[in-house]
């Protein structure tokens, strides 16, 4: 059985989204750089972007977690923001996009 | 309509504005406050979104210069991942007419636009007969301008930019607005297009201070239709 999650997204926006999740996956690089500089401000940016952006791009989860890493910037709470780039990092290596969304409800997964 | 985006995210300003175009809107993107500012100042837009967390001007501070210097109130929407009940009456109180908190979902935020859009500037149906303004008339259905009763000949997008000009009447309306309006988004038409059908316009509709009506040309800006009270014969 596959990991992937199979997401559907709004063929108007198909064009956007594989831009829009390498700028995520980069994200990932760039927040685990500014976590081993205690840049908590550049995480809390990042996270912030993040949490505005996903749901609208078809990508709850992105969103909720950038939610949980903005605030853990706030707190400066490294630990959590490590768990949180964690499962960041393995939600979008299982992503596969798809806009017929005919089978499928947007922004949600099947395994 | 023609909106205009603050938002700083390349990300996000690329969604909005692709949803923006599907519903067949016009998006100009903006990341820094002080360049939606700077245009403006000489072109027109029928709505702005606003983020309010921008580099240097923010989104509320764009938003006390529209209020300042737009003479006609333009809807604004603020779009922001800010959520404290302080913030959003903090923008409402300050000039917004509305308020969305990210992420954004396409259908709630293109039903807000309408919303706002419809309680600004009611637009005119095609099916909604005849128009009157005072010697002239729209038929909508028949697509014809009439001056004292008679039909006027003119083409297609003469009557488009007739109607356009007398649906925004008093509103100071760039060249590069009316071009999208009347021409459409990817229209690869010259300004000076504009200039020429205006004219035409002018004349055939008789636009003139003498029968109650000045359309102006405003410096470096574009056009605006008046009505003025008609000199005496």
């Amino acid at each position: 059985m596959s990991d992937k999650l199979i997401i559907a997204v709004d063929p108007q926006i198909a064009a956007l989204v594989p831009r829009f999740l390498a700028n995520r996956a980069a994200d990932v690089g760039k927040i685990r750089a500014a976590l081993a500089g205690a840049d908590f401000d550049s995480i809390r940016v990042a996270a912030h972007g993040m949490k505005g952006s996903g749901g609208g791009y078809g990508f709850p989860e992105i969103s909720r977690l950038g939610a949980a890493m903005e605030e853990g910037a706030r707190q400066r709470d490294a630990a959590a923001i490590g768990t949180l780039l964690a499962k960041l990092e393995a939600y979008l290596a299982r992503i596969e996009i798809t806009s017929d969304d005919a089978q499928r409800a947007p922004g949600t997964g099947q395994h | 309509m023609r909106i205009a985006l603050l938002e700083d995210e390349q990300d996000q300003a690329d969604l909005v504005c692709a949803w923006l175009k599907g519903a067949g809107h016009s998006c100009h993107a903006y990341v820094l406050g002080k360049d939606l500012v700077r245009e403006a100042q000489r072109e027109t837009f029928d709505l702005f979104l606003l983020d309010w967390e921008v580099p240097g001007m923010s989104g509320a501070e764009v938003l006390v210069w529209i209020r300042a210097n737009i003479a006609e109130p333009v809807p604004v929407l603020f779009v922001t991942a800010r959520q404290r009940e302080e913030d959003i009456v903090h923008a409402l109180s300050s000039g917004a007419d509305d308020y969305m908190v990210k992420p954004l979902g396409k259908l709630e935020l293109l039903a807000r636009i309408d919303a706002l859009a419809r309680r600004a500037r009611p637009s005119p149906r095609a099916d909604e007969g005849v128009l009157e303004y005072g010697r002239l008339s729209v038929d909508c259905r028949n697509r014809q301008v009439k001056l004292d009763g008679e039909v006027v000949a003119m083409t297609q997008k003469d009557y488009e930019l007739a109607v356009f000009l007398l649906h925004n009447i008093g509103r100071l309306l760039s060249r590069g607005y009316i071009l999208e309006a009347v021409w459409g988004q990817s229209a690869e038409i010259n300004t000076r297009t504009v200039d020429t059908h205006i004219s035409r316009i002018r004349g055939k509709l008789q636009l003139t201070p003498e029968n109650g009506w000045r359309l102006s040309a405003v410096y470096q800006h574009g056009y605006r239709l008046e009505r003025v009270a008609a000199a005496a014969s």
